[in-house]
């Protein structure tokens, strides 16, 4: 009986296990073979998408008509350069330790070397290189040091390229975030937090704040319960919100009458909300069914940071597989993170280790962290080039992610020759598969570009730029 | 004067000069002559006197010459170098010690021509500031539900952390909005309403028997975690008053490990012996089920029964499922007459059930809502709000199938969407047209103290007198009120939370293993350790399930063996401290029998021996006072300690003795024993045990047994496995930390105590294993209790607080630069400045000497560098006065098998030997600096904005009245809600007061 019971149940099991591991385990076995593909497929390409593409003008698309993304993932506290930078130059480049975990990857990404951001560095403002190099590295833009009374930095890069491409999607953009934990007190040298913890800026006044769950991301996504039920979840959530938006909308108005700048300029940010929101529903419309993948919901932070870090890329691969936003920003941890690493056998926090002092100790357990953080990015890499796009080629061709710091070297704080990847091809836009030196130029000529290829109509300056990037 | 006070608020940048055309001209035209004339007659020739040395004729240390400073323009223009002199002169940091010093009628009279002159403050009507309209933080957001809809929403896990400005989440500048937000908000308002709002006036009565009640007859076996892969049954009885039918809802959930496991089971639901329904479970990761099973019941008593089935052999077992039961509703009877009045119904609907005529019922909505949004709101909402909200709730009732209750749902969800919910509008009462600065209305005054004192919306009384216009009237009162009542608490949690960093208790990392090691210099074993295993620290502490049960030793200088048996736990069980268990080593301690309590004068023997081979050097050798209340090291015996002293431990074991022979010192009170191992933990490899209480407790004799055994005890983890430190910051001893500062300050805050006693009392707070960890004993329990210190004991105040000494540690290590830094900010309102950019790369400081350096030498070193000397000689003799802490909150005299030296001297002159010596003097030398540092945090906190110099004056006032009356709370706490700040508000949109490269320099380094 027992025998019987196990044999039986072993083929059972193996179905369910199989079937467990691919919608439960959080996507951690890989995103690619759970998502019902042709649905997605079938929507682009009969669906409104493409309509819609073609309406609103050739914007965030690839050559061959699909969707083209954007990602900006960073990594806090720099790299150690010795561990980071590639030998050789142009196509004969050989990768280094750090970036080991991306060696089968090589032919489908570059090294970028030269690129600096000098408005990170102290100029008048003294210390809080981390606020800064945080605070610059989309923005390109000397941020205001103020501990809270007129936070300023400037529009980011990825928020330009939203305002531009977010049309063509559900979400103009998303912003995503594995330090959900706040310090209390003070953050860097008299620096609101705000620097170290947001990456996307929607004004020079208002940070864009990111997602640190999963699950709640997982359901601005694509609705709340199971799947088969997300869709109608969807519908209802804005039939509600609509009511709502309508009476605040006035509500607000009415409040503004009575207020002074500073407060208007808060009011405001509350009422560019609500248009954003209204504009979403509208757009739905457009838009068709939500997607609804074949995926169990995640049901919250999980406890191990790799396991957190890796459910979150599996969102963002879930969110540009499902064309869902194609602009998105990625804070790993924030900008002077003091993470311990035990699980990697570092007992003390990353941002104590950076500053080494030479100790040769020290500068390895930095460079396993470093490598940490490159090994994850490279799973994600992975996953976006084991996923097939709609023209055929891998979700990574389709994108442009740059994965970088703010710092260069974090034990003397430097922001130039800024460490940065990036991965994809943009379509077949981008020389993928080499190591570029660039030679103290600006990163913001970097964006300038990308913005251009993005779609971004005549964005002539972007912070401190001095030309466009031509050769990436 | 009424000139001058015209001028300064908004003279600072030629922007604002534009801005405010017919003041500025009278002002710069013509500015008023008092201030340079009274700076070149009485101020010029104090700064020529004391400061040209360094700040003047050709000197310009930190870029400042005084005698530079030659236009009028030059002179007022200029506050935030007139705001640094201020505070440098106040607090002693300048002049330097070894010049000469101005009198003190020489320094009050700089400090009124700044506030008077430079800032032009005018004490009779002083400028508010600027607040920027405020939205609800996570804290405020969720007390504010909670108050008004009777529901709680854990913000904490739905909404993005707020920003932070200052150091507070309450700042109005730094809590942005975004789209995400407002998503967020009206999910979280729907959410709110459908769980709050009944939507019918009866509801059906149900009885939860809750999980934990199904108990099985066998030992072990919990309805909380109930294994995929063995048999269990759990019951419980349910008598039954009436015969009905019910519907039982029965709540569990699957808790499977991350990885799959093949696990399934038939869970079995009988009632009274017979089965009534049963489900088929497998492995999920933290799913939760509902099932609704029906019943017809008669009177009296019925037995219930959950059984678990497996279906799985268990050899297929991969990882881990449970089954927890979660709980059992009985739910009716079903037929409606026997329901109850919903609860929270009479909390939105005066009425027993809404009128059927449409007029009627919008009439009822309008006087539902009205009500509703004043409260919402916070202020009476005009009738047009109102009549749309109607709206929306007629649109919502009329829907097919919906009720007129789920249609105020609609319109309350709107309502809780809406800014003045989110936002707290305020408004000012004008007595004059033109006038500047205006008090704030009484609704603004309500919301401003209860969201200050409770981080909640006001009250009904608040209301209601904020109604009447007699909120001002009746002021005094009702702050006395709100400072009594159980809410205040809120005050004490956010505010300290923030102000010492509490918060960050619950999440910081230590390593406590690494830090153990330290301090019995066994760091490089320890690291080796785990370097052969080749795995690394953490997987250790994560994964304590399932590992080491049979832990293989670890060979260690090939001496220690580590606690390896997990299974053989503990030292004798060391509740009451000086239980022994003689080291012989032979013997692993038993669990539970080794109670054999300690000889009074083994006791003594400082548990470090064992590690150390440190002779007790700075153990009192008094015994214990014995008091009435728990002492801190009173004896576990209670026997006053016969003072047997401390230095009579035998000097020399050090790390390596294998056997423990018995005359090792190591048997004195268990220490080795706690290693349950053979041979006793000698290297490390149960450090704590060792380390346990260093001496310079003045706890006497048992205090120390009693840490030494800590190992087998509760709250320390020490389940005596490989790796697994004796004492772990695991949560409970988090919480009981980050108890102890808001225990002190809320008895402060009760008894209107002396702030004083934030830096030093001879009280504190501590449960049983915070206890252990302050080597205080005879606390038993996990409930905080206020216990009496030892004269002479190093705790007592903030300073030498766990909570304090952990959030300024790092994670393997103590920071003394962090600590300094902290007192700096925090306590003194000093703060060093940040450091300098491109700092030069600090060569490693190991190199050139013989040994492992210490935090002294290595900040010596640093020191020596003129660029970092002037800020370190301010930080570190107050961080390194705190080195007798370790990184976990634990007394040591000992780090890398060196001896620690405390003493320093402060930059104010004042020398210490060890922090009781520090403690004396910040409260009798430096009172001033505290009353002023904590004043304006919490006005800081209070008002929701940063402070400017024009608040000066107010800080002042607050100060000068603590200084008179002892530092009582309540003359803080007056002061702060009678200010002008928190009563009054700018009638007028100030232009930007600071050009942005003026405040840069604010910050740059002298």
């Amino acid at each position: 009986m027992k025998q019987n019971m196990t044999q039986q149940m072993s083929k059972e099991e193996r179905d369910r296990e199989r079937l467990a591991n691919l919608s439960r385990r959080r996507f951690l076995k890989g995103v690619s073979a759970c998502i019902a593909l042709p649905a997605f497929e079938s929507l682009l390409k009969g669906g409104a998408t493409a309509t819609a593409a073609q309406s609103a003008g050739q914007v965030a698309v690839t050559s061959t008509g699909a969707p083209l993304r954007t990602a900006f993932v960073y990594f806090p506290n720099g790299a150690i350069p010795a561990n980071f930078w590639p030998t050789g130059e142009g196509k004969d480049y050989v990768l280094n330790k750090t970036m080991e975990p991306m060696a089968d990857l090589r032919e489908k990404m570059q090294v970028y070397g030269g690129l600096d951001q000098v408005n990170a560095t102290a100029g008048p403002d003294g210390a809080g290189d981390h606020a800064r190099a945080s605070g610059t590295f989309l923005t390109s833009v000397r941020v205001k040091k103020t501990a809270g009374a007129d936070i300023h930095a400037g529009v980011s890069i990825d928020q330009v390229m939203a305002n531009s491409v977010g049309h063509m999607t559900r979400f103009p953009s998303l912003e995503f975030s594995c330090d959900a934990v706040r310090r209390s007190g003070n953050c860097d040298s008299g620096y609101s937090c705000a620097y170290q913890y947001n990456l996307s800026w929607q004004s020079p006044t208002a940070p864009v704040p990111p997602e640190p769950n999963p699950r709640f991301l997982f359901e601005r996504l694509f609705g709340t319960g199971d799947h088969g039920q997300r869709q109608l979840a969807v519908k209802m959530r804005q039939t509600q919100q609509k009511s709502i938006l309508d009476f605040v909308m006035d509500d607000a108005r009415s409040v503004d009458a009575q207020m002074g700048s500073r407060d208007k300029q808060k009011l405001d940010e509350y009422l560019t909300s609500i248009r954003e929101i209204e504009k979403r529903i509208q757009d739905s419309e457009r838009f068709g069914e939500s997607p609804d993948p074949d995926v169990a919901t995640p049901s919250g932070i999980p406890t191990a940071f790799a396991d957190y870090i890796q459910l979150m890329f599996d969102m963002l691969v879930l969110s540009f597989q499902t064309d869902s936003t194609r602009v998105a920003t990625f804070l790993l941890a924030n900008e002077g993170s003091n993470r311990p690493f035990p699980e990697i056998g570092i007992p003390e926090g990353h941002h104590d280790c950076t500053h080494h002092q030479n100790n040769p100790e020290k500068i390895a357990k930095v460079c396993q962290v470093d490598l940490f953080y490159a090994q994850q990015f490279g799973k994600f890499l992975t996953k976006m080039d084991s996923i097939k796009d709609t023209d055929g080629n891998s979700l990574l061709h389709n994108s442009m992610i740059i994965y970088g710091s703010g710092n260069s070297d974090g034990n003397r704080h430097t922001h130039v020759n800024l460490p940065l990847i990036m991965a994809g091809s943009g379509g077949g836009a981008l020389q993928a598969g080499r190591y570029a030196k660039f030679n103290g130029t600006p990163m913001a000529n970097l964006f300038l570009t990308m913005a251009d290829r993005m779609g971004v109509p005549k964005l002539e300056r972007f912070g401190d730029s001095t030309g466009r990037l031509t050769d990436i | 004067m009424g000139m001058v006070r015209l001028r300064f608020p908004f003279s600072g940048a030629s922007i604002a000069l534009l801005a405010i055309g017919f003041c500025t001209t009278a002002a710069s035209a013509a500015p008023a002559p008092e201030p340079t004339e009274q700076f070149r007659k009485q101020i010029q020739p104090l700064l020529a006197k004391y400061c040209y040395d360094c700040h003047g004729d050709g000197e310009k240390k930190g870029g400042i010459a005084f005698d530079e400073l030659k236009t009028d323009d030059q002179l007022l223009n200029n506050r935030d170098l007139w705001w640094r002199v201020l505070k440098n002169t106040r607090t002693g940091l300048m002049p330097p010690q070894k010049k000469p010093h101005p009198n003190q009628e020489q320094l009050v009279e700089l400090a009124n021509w700044i506030k008077y002159g430079a800032f032009g403050i005018d004490p009779e009507n002083p400028d508010p500031g600027r607040v920027t309209l405020r939205r609800l933080n996570r804290v405020e957001y969720r007390n504010t539900i909670k108050d008004l809809m009777g529901v709680d929403y854990n913000t904490t896990e739905e909404f993005p952390p707020d920003d932070t400005g200052y150091g507070f989440d309450t700042i109005g500048d730094v809590l942005s909005f975004s789209p995400l937000l407002l998503e967020k908000y009206m999910k979280a308002a729907e959410v709110i309403v459908k769980g709050g709002v009944p939507l019918v006036a009866r509801t059906i009565p149900e009885w939860n028997i809750p999980g934990r009640s199904f108990k099985s007859t066998e030992a072990g076996v919990s309805a909380e975690r109930l294994s995929f892969y063995k048999e269990a049954t759990v019951s419980s009885s349910y008598i039954n008053t009436q015969a009905a039918d019910y519907i039982l809802k029965l709540t569990v959930s699957v808790r499977g490990d991350f990885n799959f496991d093949p696990g399934r089971i038939n869970l079995v639901l009988k009632v009274d012996g017979k089965e009534q329904w049963t489900h088929e479970f497998k492995w999920d990761n933290g799913r939760k089920f509902q099932f609704d099973i029906p019943q017809t019941w008669d009177t009296g008593n019925h037995a219930l029964a959950l059984e678990v089935h497996p279906l799985t052999p268990p050899e297929q077992r991969r990882t881990n499922i449970d089954m927890q039961i979660q709980s059992l509703v009985i739910a009716g009877p079903t037929d409606p007459k026997f329901w109850n009045v919903s609860k929270n119904y009479a909390r939105f609907f005066p009425r027993p059930e809404p009128p059927k005529d449409p007029a009627e019922r919008r009439e009822y909505a309008r006087e539902v809502l009205t009500a509703f949004t004043k409260k919402a709101f916070r202020r009476p909402t005009d009738a047009v709000t109102v009549a749309k909200l109607v709206k929306i709730a007629e649109a919502g009732w009329s829907a097919p199938g919906k009720q007129f209750e789920q249609g105020i749902g609609e319109a309350m969800i709107a309502t809780l969407s809406s800014p003045r919910f989110l936002f707290r509008v305020e408004q000012t009462i004008k007595s004059k047209p033109d006038e500047m600065y205006s008090k704030i209305d009484e609704y603004s005054l309500a919301n401003r103290l209860s969201y200050f004192l409770w981080s909640t919306m006001p009250d009904d009384e608040l209301m209601d007198l904020a109604n009447r216009g007699e909120l001002r009237k009746n002021y005094a009162a009702q702050v006395k009120r709100l400072m009594s009542d159980e809410r205040a608490v809120a005050m004490v949690h956010n505010f300290t939370g923030q102000w010492l960093q509490l918060r960050d208790v619950d999440s910081i990392a230590i390593d406590a293993r690494v830090v153990l090691a330290r301090d019995t210099n066994t760091e490089k074993e320890l690291q080796a350790q785990l370097a052969q295993r080749g795995r690394g620290f953490g997987q250790f502490n994560q994964n304590q399930q399932g590992r080491g049960r049979n832990g293989q030793p670890i060979a260690a200088n090939g001496a220690a063996q580590p606690n390896a048996n997990g299974a053989n736990p503990t030292a004798p069980n060391g509740a009451n401290g000086a239980a022994p268990a003689a080291a012989t080593g032979a013997m692993p301690a038993t669990a539970g029998t080794g109670t054999t309590p300690a000889p009074a004068g083994t006791g003594t023997t400082p548990a470090r021996a064992i590690a150390n081979a440190a002779p007790g050097t700075g153990a009192p050798s008094t015994g214990a006072p014995a008091t009435g209340t728990p002492v801190a090291g009173t004896p576990a015996t209670a026997t006053p300690a016969t003072g047997a002293p401390a230095t009579g431990t035998p000097p020399t074991v050090v790390a390596n003795t294998t056997g423990g022979g018995p005359e090792a010192p190591a048997v004195a009170n268990g220490a080795a024993a706690g290693a349950g191992a053979t041979p006793p933990a000698a290297n490390g490899a149960n450090p704590a045990a060792a380390v346990a209480n260093a001496n310079g407790q003045p706890a006497a004799a048992g205090a120390r047994g009693a840490f030494a055994n800590g190992r087998g005890q509760r709250g320390f983890g020490g389940r005596g496995r490989f790796g697994q430190p004796a004492v772990q910051l695991d949560g409970p001893l988090r919480t009981a930390m980050r108890s102890e500062p808001e225990m002190l300050f809320e008895t402060i805050v009760r008894e209107d105590r002396s702030l004083l006693e934030l830096l030093d009392c001879n009280y504190t707070f501590v449960n049983a294993s915070l206890g252990k960890l302050y080597g205080i004993q005879n606390v038993v329990g996990t409930d905080m209790q206020r216990v009496d210190l030892a004269k002479d004991s190093p705790r007592g105040g903030l300073l030498t607080m766990g909570s304090l000494l952990v959030v300024t540690s790092n994670p393997t290590r103590t920071s003394p630069v962090k600590r300094g830094q902290f007192i700096l900010d925090n306590i003194l309102g000093m703060p060093a400045p940040p450091p300098p950019p491109d700092i030069p790369v600090l060569e490693d400081a190991a190199k050139g000497l013989d040994h492992d350096p210490t935090f002294r030498e290595v900040l010596e070193l640093h020191r020596d560098k003129p660029l970092c000397k002037s800020c370190h000689a301010r930080m570190d003799p107050l961080g390194l006065s705190l080195e007798n802490f370790n990184a976990l909150g634990m007394f040591r005299d000992k780090e890398r098998g060196q001896t620690i030296d405390a003493s320093g001297q402060l930059l104010t002159g004042e020398k210490f030997k060890d922090v009781r010596e520090l403690k004396q003097i910040l409260v009798t030398n430096h009172q001033d600096d505290f009353y002023r540092c904590l004043t304006e945090k919490m006005l800081t906190y209070a008002l929701g904005r940063g402070l400017e110099y024009y608040d000066v004056e107010t800080v002042d006032r607050i100060v000068d009245r603590l200084k008179k009356e002892n530092g009582r709370y309540s003359v803080l706490l007056t002061g702060i809600v009678e200010s002008a700040p928190f009563q009054e508000k700018r009638n007028f949109v100030a232009p930007p007061e600071r050009k942005p490269e003026q405040r840069a320099q604010l910050d740059v380094h002298p």
